[in-house]
């Protein structure tokens, strides 16, 4: 997936988004304070925002454009999932139904889904662990169980491109890990991963490349390990952390708001 | 919710029991209902098959109507993402109703169509204008916005029951008599061709539905996700908007903003088969028939025959659904 000339945004926002090339068997993370227009780009890579310029094109061939030109929303939706920070399911649907909907583009407007499809249903929510909750009610999971039951409808799309806007958002962390241990099996088969996160340090474990934004746009891009130093962590942030080597890896680790 | 089955899977026994169950109460109903009522002993033969002929085109009308108000219901409750939504949420029945009054008040008696009463056809006239209204000041960037949908609705209903409120105090009693039991919502006296428009007005407002039943379901869970799905959520909610309110005005128009049915019926059939609107949507059709059907036959054989079905229908669906609320309250959230 390539993007070109991409400013995304709206009314008084506007996000100079750098000309990327996102591999397949990547991983991107989308790092930047709030505010600093992660979701807004990841809209705009999804196909859910119109860029005001630029397009993005997928295997040469343009999905995505400002004129709205190229776009198919169910041709779009069998080549990009994208997961939400939170879902908030009104009628009472189970956890199964919730990830039977990510089947939605593969068919026929008045099609029930085959056998075939509540397979993969099942295999998706397998994979993220959560297949003992196919028959409960979405709305009386945890938000743990919430958002893996989410990742698993976005897997059962079967889209090359995953999009997903800060996953890990409110979750403890053997949820966190759960999620960025999915993740990273799913680039390790070949999909194409971008996320916003605030996970410095899950970026750093499982990311291939880290992308910052600060308020006035991209301040870094490149290995985790070259974007995730002190001095761009606190431009970006204003946060005061320390990264420190240990058995070979860097860990992110907060100095700031420490002790009383 | 401890399934024995092991997971609701798309079409279940209980799903063709539930749907079975309806259809044989609505044609128990269609064949017998017309025999219920004052009895015929005594008539010549002619007036008792005439009678006859009236109940079996009054029994065929509350199905159709119910059918409507019902299908209508869980189009709107998709829509606007509210299970609280009916039929007359967005504005509809304050605009036929106020069609309907207007023409009560100025007694127009002119049948402009033929087969078509002045009333019923005033009652669809207001019944689009509400429609085109709420459509109107709906649309936020092209395109219809729940909220925007909804606060223009619910204004609107309010602002035609204060114009309908303002003609009563100021027109003479004999004829507010007539407007208020018009109001409350009758299947008697249906006019020829109403059967004809209310059938058609079924069979568009379905077609229009239908194709969308698994859009709607997406949308449950976020204008967004459905996007990202695929969906083309401005295509659908607008042919939704559209098919629900010809349903809900075709129903009004003949019978009255007859309450109940549209809200809870969806809402019943939704406790009983899940949420799928692929299901509920030919449930809701036969469920609204038999429902209204049902209701019609019980005030006309234990009341007397010009009882509005209207108050039957809460005074019945009320205990019925706070039964099933009660059976069910482990496993709804309203």
């Amino acid at each position: 997936m390539e993007t070109r000339g991409l400013v995304c945004g709206y009314d008084g926002f506007r996000l100079e988004w750098p000309d990327t090339t996102l591999r397949p068997g990547e991983m991107t993370a989308v790092l930047g304070p709030n505010g600093s227009g992660k979701s807004t780009a990841l809209r705009c890579l999804a196909g859910l925002l119109r860029p005001l310029e630029g397009e993005v094109t997928l295997l040469g061939s343009t999905i995505i454009s400002a004129d709205g030109a190229g776009t198919d929303r169910r041709s779009l939706a069998r080549s990009i999932a994208f997961m939400p920070q939170f879902t908030a399911v009104v009628f009472p649907f189970t956890a199964l139904e919730v990830v039977l909907m990510g089947r939605h583009p593969h068919l026929g407007s008045l099609a029930f889904e085959s056998a075939d499809d509540r397979g993969i249903a099942r295999s998706a929510l397998e994979r993220c662990g959560v297949d003992d909750l196919a028959d409960r009610l979405f709305e009386t999971l945890s938000g743990g169980e919430m958002q893996r039951v989410v990742l698993a409808r976005a897997l059962a799309q079967q889209a090359e491109v995953l999009v997903l806007d800060e996953p890990t958002a409110a979750l403890d962390p053997a949820n966190t890990q759960a999620i960025f241990s999915v993740l990273g099996a799913l680039a390790d088969d070949g999909a194409t991963v971008v996320l916003a996160t605030h996970e410095l340090q899950h970026t750093g474990l499982s990311a291939d490349r880290a992308l910052l934004l600060d308020a006035n746009g991209l301040l870094a891009d490149g290995p985790p390990d070259e974007v995730l130093d002190a001095a761009n962590v606190h431009a970006a942030y204003g946060a005061d952390v320390d990264v420190v080597e240990k058995d070979g890896r860097r860990w992110v680790v907060p100095t700031g708001g420490v002790g009383r | 919710m401890g399934r024995a089955d092991g997971g609701r899977r798309p079409v279940s026994t209980r799903h063709v029991g539930v749907l079975g169950l309806l259809a044989a109460t609505l044609a128990a109903t269609l064949s017998w209902g017309p025999m219920a009522g004052p009895g015929m002993d005594g008539m010549s033969e002619n007036s008792a098959a005439l009678i006859h002929d009236l109940r079996v085109g009054r029994t065929i009308m509350g199905a159709l109507v119910g059918a409507c108000l019902a299908a209508a219901g869980v189009g709107f409750q998709a829509l606007l993402r509210n299970p609280l939504a009916s039929p007359y949420t967005l504005g509809v029945s304050g605009g036929a109703s106020l069609g309907a009054v207007v023409a009560m008040l100025m007694g127009w008696q002119i049948a402009f169509l033929p087969g078509a009463s002045p009333v019923g056809l005033c009652a669809a006239a207001g019944a689009l204008l509400a429609v085109g209204l709420v459509y109107a000041l709906g649309r936020r960037r092209g395109a219809l916005d729940t909220v925007s949908l909804l606060l223009a609705g619910v204004t609107l209903n309010f602002f035609f029951g204060a114009l309908i409120l303002g003609i009563q105090h100021v027109t003479d009693p004999f004829k507010t008599a007539g407007i208020v039991h018009w109001l409350m919502g009758s299947l008697d006296a249906p006019a020829e061709g109403d059967l004809a428009a209310v059938g058609g007005a079924l069979a568009v407002g379905l077609a229009l539905l239908a194709p969308f039943a698994r859009d709607l379901n997406l949308l449950a869970v976020g204008e967004e996700t459905a996007r990202s799905l695929g969906v083309r959520v401005g295509r659908t909610r607008t042919c939704v908007f559209l098919g629900a309110s010809l349903l809900s005005g075709a129903a009004v128009a003949v019978a009255g903003p007859i309450g109940f049915v549209g809200l809870i019926v969806p809402h019943a059939l939704r406790l009983l088969l899940g949420p799928d609107n692929r299901l509920l949507l030919p449930a809701a059709v036969l469920g609204g028939a038999a429902f209204l059907a049902v209701c019609d036959t019980a005030a006309r054989a234990s009341l007397s025959y010009g009882f509005p079905v209207g108050v039957v229908t809460a005074l019945l669906g009320g205990p019925l659904f706070v039964l099933l609320l009660r059976l069910r309250r482990s496993t709804v959230v309203l």
